[in-house]
């Protein structure tokens, strides 16, 4: 209704001046020429017209209610610990069905097999399913951090250098892949050089304890404790070069489809956005109690994370080094046009200032 | 409500709403215009700068490279010189606040630039000592980082970008949504004029035309107007309402008026069937006459008088029954009456009969006017006096004949001795001269005697009809001095004449002359040689008074109450003066009486007489 | 001027109209005495005789005459027109009579008795001036 709309753009002041002026000389009219059928012609014009605004006002957006979301339940997530916590899903009108898995990987994995209508990953996953032809598409980055996902060593003083021949532990087709092989890159070594352990996450710390990895290439939580647990001294390494984010992902044809309840959604993520930004320490709980990390832990990791909802130029271009780096690795048997991996449109439609993204769609 | 607010208040609202809504617009645009200013600097200050960063950033790029390659040394000065610039630029870029998402990238960026710094002074560093495999590896993550930091600086543009195109488009959509406002609010305006002029129509024009409906009404003689239902409070409404009580009023007015009016016809008409009795029935002559002298009415005793059957007496012209030598006399009668001089008069005349003869009428005839005192018609009654005038004039012509058969020897011994006392003059002795004289005297004296008699005859007889006409006094005394100049030069006697020019009264002249002549000829006579006698006049109130004096003899007080009777003479003037006729002061008065006017003396016994006559100075009827 | 014997010279002369023998003889003894010429006649009929011999330059007409009276006269003068005065000499003095000569276009008016028979010539001066 866009008259009612652009009545209320207007401004509460003159739409009240505007709306009173026909009623007030209706009844002017209607007490100077009592002329009933003219007045009652009048008063129905008004009536009308208020009747628009409040439908203008009133009528919701269509579009379905209800989406499972696949996510890890990692701290990057907070924004959708945040949101359901406070209730800003159904505050959207939807009914949002929370699929926590333990990586990005899982919760992709389950997007392209169906099982849930959006999935929340890091980039690496998207990137890998698109490389293997799957058609998905990125709607938003909920996070970014460049001190999240990292590697972990025995010993002080260790060096990239000392774990060639070594075992090192790492989820593949994950991030932490790609950082492992940037670190090894920057020291002149590849996954050859090394011996590659993929580790199913649950088990990544037990291996780690074990003994069974010289270094682990993960991110916080898991890092940190990883850190704690170990006997002897361990360093940290993170990639220069490298900031993570996790994406809000869909397959290709629901962007469209499913663009109301996207809408929505991402509304959602955006309140929870702008509540993070207004309370922080409350969002930190929200985090913690979900994730149940001890508070001084959190604490620790807190400060490198970043939760806004955009689409930078850095994704692209982290897009694009992964891109090269899978296709050098053969390991991307279809083409991929990083520009398609993303849909700016929904985001930009929203809130065009998030996407600084220069993109061609 | 009076009509001015009625129209002003609309108005004045109307001009209120929209100046208040212009001004609110107004500020809301000029908000905007100065927050796009001001951030359209910052914008481009930012954009100078991440320009200027990235040229720097792309010029180091090569030096580096080129070092890289060349090991050249002489590089060096110009890469640190530059890496000197982009800390000045990154410091720049760092100042220029605008808080929010914008800062936070900015500040990742610079960031970002700085681990790009860091990266090349370590490359710079393994190329200077020929580490070709540490230079390579750092060079390389060197590379990583510009793409991020370029990322980063795309990002930082990109959002500053957008958000000045928001704001412009902001700006914009409020302007086109300003003149959005405006067409609405100018559409409004006209509605809302089209639904005053609906008002004004109720308020100003119905009841104006209401107003002149009315007015029409009452001026095409219709006083039924009503109320045509309440037509406000404001000025209009008040004129139309007054007007409708006026009108109202005047209606019971006329409605009284017609009641008077009716009872008054009412009353007329019986009076006038009164006199219209009193007319048909009356046993005297009556006609009524136009001012022009046609014939109105006649009743049945005059058409009788005049020997016509009642109803030919209708188309009698009445001037062909006036005699023809009485009708100039009559005509001047009637423009007299006309033009005011009298009222009404009363006149003999003579009138033809129907059978051919003349005959003697008495005619009283009065003018009646309207209210303006225009001439209605005339009223004349009439009389026949035939038998009588007859006999009046048989008997005058007795009268006349015997003066003047009297008259005959009269003048035949007043001539002869005339004759005789010129021609025996020294033939005959003083003695016989003097009783010639005396005879002579006496034949005069015998000759005033006459005509006296013949004037007081014809008086008494009620004969002499007043001829009234405007005298002048004056002119008339000069006259009577021109006739008597002989016997005043020959007792030398000085005559004054003090009467103003312009004295005019309203009587008959020739008796007017009569009297006064009787007057001065008393004076003469009674005034001894070298005395004088003099005349004045003046208007006293409504009358006339002409005054004779004379230093003559006078008039003994005991005999003044007989003074103006007949033949009375003085005693003292006996002697002085045998040949009084004894009848000029009877004439006088007797004249005077019918003149409606009043004589007076004052007299001392060898002092003088002053005799006074009072006429009044318009003939009134009584 | 003389007077003359011979009443029908011509010469200019003065008509009396006068019945009366003694008033006639008075006024022709008066006139011819000052010179003037007079013809006397005694009745109407003479007058109008008179004046259509010869018109005089004045007429004194008497009213009450025989065979025509002075208004006949008068009148008939008027129908054939005069260049000569009329003074009219009555001892009628009423105003009929007085009025009807001047209608009929006498000149003036006198009453007999009223008058000396000198009057006569100041009458007769008055009018010659006139003429």
């Amino acid at each position: 209704m866009p008259f009612g709309t652009w009545c209320l753009e207007l401004g509460t002041f003159p739409c009240v001046v505007l709306l009173s002026l026909p009623l007030s000389s209706t009844l002017f009219f209607f007490l100077h020429m009592r002329r009933p059928p003219v007045a009652i012609i009048g008063l129905g014009a008004v009536v009308a017209l208020a009747g628009m605004v409040a439908i203008g006002f009133f009528t919701p957006t269509r579009g379905s209610r209800t989406l499972t979301l696949a996510y890890p339940s990692l701290i990057s997530s907070a924004l959708i610990y945040v949101a359901e916590d406070r209730g800003f899903f159904t505050q959207e009108g939807m009914e949002v069905v929370l699929q926590p898995h333990s990586v990005g990987r899982d919760a992709v994995r389950s997007l392209v097999e169906g099982k849930a209508d959006a999935a929340v990953a890091y980039e690496t996953p998207l990137l890998r399913q698109a490389c293997d032809g799957k058609d998905l598409v990125a709607l938003a980055q909920l996070h970014t951090s460049e001190r999240n996902t990292g590697l972990i060593l025995r010993g002080t003083g260790a060096d990239i250098v000392s774990l060639k021949g070594k075992a090192v532990g790492v989820p593949r087709g994950t991030n932490a892949e790609f950082v492992l092989q940037q670190l090894l890159r920057f020291h002149g070594l590849t996954f050859r050089d090394i011996i590659v352990k993929d580790i199913p996450l649950p088990a990544s710390l037990e291996a780690w304890e074990k003994g069974e990895v010289q270094a682990l290439a993960l991110w916080n939580p898991i890092l940190s404790d990883a850190a704690q647990a170990a006997r002897e001294q361990t360093q940290t390494v993170f990639s220069d070069v490298y900031t993570e984010s996790s994406v809000l992902m869909v397959r290709s044809e629901d962007s469209a489809r499913r663009r109301g309840a996207l809408e929505r959604l991402l509304h959602a993520f955006k309140r929870a956005e702008r509540f993070m930004g207004e309370h922080p320490e409350e969002g930190r709980a929200i985090v913690q109690r979900n994730l149940k990390i001890p508070p001084e832990q959190l604490a620790i990791f807190w400060p490198h994370f970043d939760f806004h909802v955009t689409l930078s130029n850095v994704l692209m271009s982290i897009l694009e080094n992964e891109a090269a780096w899978f296709r050098d690795q053969g390991e991307c048997p279809f083409p991929v046009q990083t520009e398609m991996l993303i849909d700016p449109q929904l985001l930009r439609s929203m809130d065009p200032l998030a996407v600084t993204l220069e993109s061609k769609l | 409500m009076t009509l001015a607010k009625k129209i002003l208040v609309p108005f004045g609202i109307l001009i209120a709403i929209w100046g208040t809504l212009s001004l609110y617009l107004l500020f809301q645009f000029a908000d905007r215009q100065r927050e796009l200013s001001r951030y359209t600097d910052t914008f481009l200050e930012i954009h100078d700068v991440n320009h200027e960063l990235a040229n720097r950033g792309r010029h180091l790029e090569t030096d580096l490279l080129s070092y890289a390659l060349t090991g050249d040394a002489h590089m060096l000065p110009s890469i640190r010189s530059a890496e000197a610039a982009e800390r000045v630029l990154l410091e720049q870029l760092s100042t220029l606040t605008l808080a929010g998402r914008g800062k936070e990238l900015t500040e990742e960026y610079i960031r970002s630039r700085d681990k790009v710094r860091d990266m090349r002074v370590q490359a710079v560093e393994a190329i200077r000592l020929g580490d070709k495999a540490a230079a390579g590896f750092t060079l390389d993550k060197w590379m990583i980082l510009t793409r991020a930091s370029q990322a980063k600086s795309e990002d930082v543009n990109k959002y500053h970008s957008i958000l000045l195109g928001q704001h412009v488009e902001n700006g914009q959509r409020l302007m086109q949504r300003a003149m959005e406002v405006s067409t609405f609010f100018a559409a409004l305006c006209i509605l809302l004029l089209l639904i005053f002029s609906f008002y004004l129509r109720s308020s100003l024009i119905r009841p104006l035309a209401e107003l002149t409906r009315q007015v029409r009404k009452v001026t095409e003689g219709d006083l039924h107007i009503f109320p045509a239902g309440s037509l406000g409070t404001d000025e209009i409404g008040q004129l139309t309402s007054s007007f409708t009580e006026m009108t109202a009023k005047l209606r019971h007015t006329y409605r009284s008026l017609e009641e008077k009016a009716e009872r008054s016809a009412g009353e007329l008409a019986v009076s006038q069937e009164q006199f219209t009795r009193a007319f048909r029935d009356s046993s005297l002559g009556m006609c009524l006459l136009t001012p022009e002298g046609a014939l109105l009415e006649v009743n049945a005793a005059l058409a009788r008088m005049m020997g016509y059957a009642e109803r030919d007496a209708a188309q009698v012209r009445p001037l062909d029954i006036i005699h023809a030598e009485d009708q100039p006399f009559i005509q001047e009668q009637k423009r007299a009456m006309i033009s005011g001089l009298h009222d009404a008069i009363q006149v003999e005349v003579r009138l033809l009969h129907k059978r051919g003869y003349a005959f003697w009428a008495l005619a009283n005839a009065s003018l009646v006017r309207d209210t303006q005192g225009v001439p209605l018609y005339f009223i004349v009654q009439v009389q026949d006096i035939h038998r009588r005038k007859v006999e009046e004039m048989a008997q005058s012509e007795f009268v006349a004949l015997a003066s003047h058969q009297l008259r005959t020897p009269l003048t035949s011994v007043r001539w002869t001795l005339g004759r005789a006392l010129r021609t025996l003059r020294g033939k005959v002795d003083d003695g016989d001269m003097r009783l010639l004289e005396e005879a002579r005297r006496a034949t005069v004296n015998l000759a005033g005697i006459i005509d006296a008699m013949l004037t007081i005859s014809q008086i008494e007889a009620g004969k002499v009809t007043v001829r009234m006409e405007d005298v002048c006094v004056r002119d008339l005394i000069q006259a009577l001095r021109e006739e008597f100049s002989g016997p005043c030069k020959e007792k030398r006697l000085g005559v004054r004449v003090d009467i103003p020019p312009t004295l005019t009264l309203c009587t008959d002249r020739r008796l007017l002359r009569e009297c006064v002549s009787n007057l001065f000829s008393n004076a003469i006579k009674y005034t001894p040689p070298g005395g004088s006698i003099s005349f004045e006049a003046g208007e006293k109130g409504s009358d006339v008074r002409i005054t004779v004096s004379d230093t003559g003899l006078g008039i003994p007080m005991h005999q003044q109450e007989r003074v103006f009777s007949k033949f009375f003479r003085g005693d003292n003037v006996v002697m002085h003066e045998p040949n009084g006729t004894g009848l000029g002061l009877y004439l006088v008065a007797t004249v005077v009486r019918l003149l409606r006017g009043k004589a007076t003396f004052r007299s001392r016994e060898g002092e003088g007489t002053v005799f006074s006559i009072l006429l009044p100075k318009e003939w009134r009827d009584h | 001027m003389a007077p003359h014997p011979f009443p029908f010279m011509p010469q200019p002369y003065i008509l009396l109209a006068e019945d009366d023998l003694t008033i006639g003889e008075m006024m022709r003894l008066t006139l011819e005495e000052s010179g003037y010429a007079v013809r006397s006649v005694r009745d109407g009929a003479e007058t109008l005789a008179a004046v259509e011999e010869r018109a005089p330059v004045l007429l004194f007409l008497d009213l009450l005459m025989p065979k025509k009276d002075g208004y006949a006269v008068l009148e008939s003068l008027r129908e054939s027109g005069h260049a000569f005065p009329v003074v009219v000499l009555s001892n009628l003095s009423d105003d009929r009579s007085r009025q009807r000569c001047t209608a009929l276009g006498a000149a003036s008016y006198f009453v007999k008795s009223n008058m000396d028979e000198e009057a006569l010539l100041d009458l007769v001066k008055e009018y010659a001036r006139r003429a």
